[in-house]
């Protein structure tokens, strides 16, 4: 049951692509969820729903600047200094790397455009006549959703199944390192 | 009032009904009930919440050292002519930077936090002193 409850909330996160305006409808019903009398702790990824449109993209990009972030520093894979025991394998971290960055910068495009369009502050004409536009960026977020899910899985095992075969290099320490007195 | 907010986001707050369950308080209730009266929160400190924390600013500190010094031997690996990065510790390294953020976002809220701090819902509203140190107005949009 409690396993229901936490997947529930993951999904909820995902469902703000969804909607159509990008805002964290579904998180305010859980909200009232969470003050249901059986409640009496919070599910992990609770959070309390932002006070406006602005808030909720406010507090986006900062999330997938990072996100963004954290993927550039997988790109360092790109560089051959980065040992891979296959081409394959090699392959697999440049693409995967790529996708891990580029994701959240699609996502943080479609919620700034979602939030530059919005009816509340334009025009309606404006909100409508951006319809087909709106529904094309959804969907490709959604599609980089599953590949971003899968690139991180991709390099987490890459991470693991390349240690079968590491240079000898990779086996020495930084001279400086034992200098330092250090609690590791 | 960081260490409050986060306290509350995290389901810190109980509320104690009489003849009910007690239930978690989310920011609108809470809200709700301080405006009407029928909570005393003024017993609330930041002190009694960080009392609820498992771990300091010494404790966040050392963590926070052995995380950037793990970054700094990476960056001297990497850059090193003969000294080889994997990728598990790209991947550590990369997981060790979204820490730090972590760790600057998150610095006030309590650690591990079990017991949550319950509050009574009194069936009179109650009366407090009107020497305009009162600011129950600024609560909140809700």
């Amino acid at each position: 049951m409690d396993a229901i409850y936490q997947f529930k909330h993951i999904l909820c996160r995902i469902k703000e692509f969804i909607t159509d305006n990008g805002t964290s409808q579904w998180a305010n019903d859980i909200d009232i969820d969470v003050g249901d009398e059986t409640a009496t702790s919070v599910p992990t990824f609770y959070s309390i729903p932002a006070y406006s449109e602005l808030d909720d993209w406010k507090l986006r990009l900062p999330c997938f600047s990072i996100a963004a972030l954290f993927g550039a520093i997988h790109c360092a894979g790109w560089s051959t200094k980065i040992h891979f025991s296959s081409h394959v394998a090699l392959l697999l971290w440049r693409i995967s790397s790529i996708v891990i960055t580029a994701s959240p910068v699609i996502w943080s495009l479609y919620f700034s455009f979602v939030y530059g369009v919005s009816d509340r502050w334009s025009r309606p004409v404006m909100y409508n006549y951006t319809k087909p536009l709106r529904d094309t960026f959804k969907y490709i977020s959604i599609f980089t959703i599953t590949l971003y899910i899968l690139a991180r899985v991709i390099l987490l095992v890459l991470a693991f199944v390349e240690l079968r075969d590491v240079p000898p290099g990779a086996l020495n320490t930084i001279e400086w390192a034992n200098v330092l007195p250090f609690i590791h | 009032m960081k260490t409050h907010g986060f306290f509350l986001q995290m389901g810190g707050f109980v509320i104690h009904e009489k003849g009910r369950k007690n239930r978690v308080l989310t920011l609108p209730r809470l809200a709700e009930y301080y405006r009407q009266r029928r909570i005393d929160v003024s017993g609330v400190t930041e002190a009694r919440i960080n009392d609820h924390s498992k771990a300091d600013g010494f404790a966040k500190g050392i963590a926070l050292l052995q995380t950037l010094w793990f970054i700094v031997q990476c960056i001297a690996r990497f850059s090193d002519g003969h000294l080889v990065l994997t990728e598990l510790e790209l991947v550590t390294a990369a997981l060790a930077v979204l820490s730090l953020v972590m760790y600057a976002l998150w610095w006030n809220k309590p650690f591990n936090a079990e017991v949550p701090i319950v509050l009574t819902f009194s069936d009179t509203p109650h009366t407090f002193k009107n020497d305009g140190s009162d600011n129950r107005d600024n609560i909140g949009v809700y």
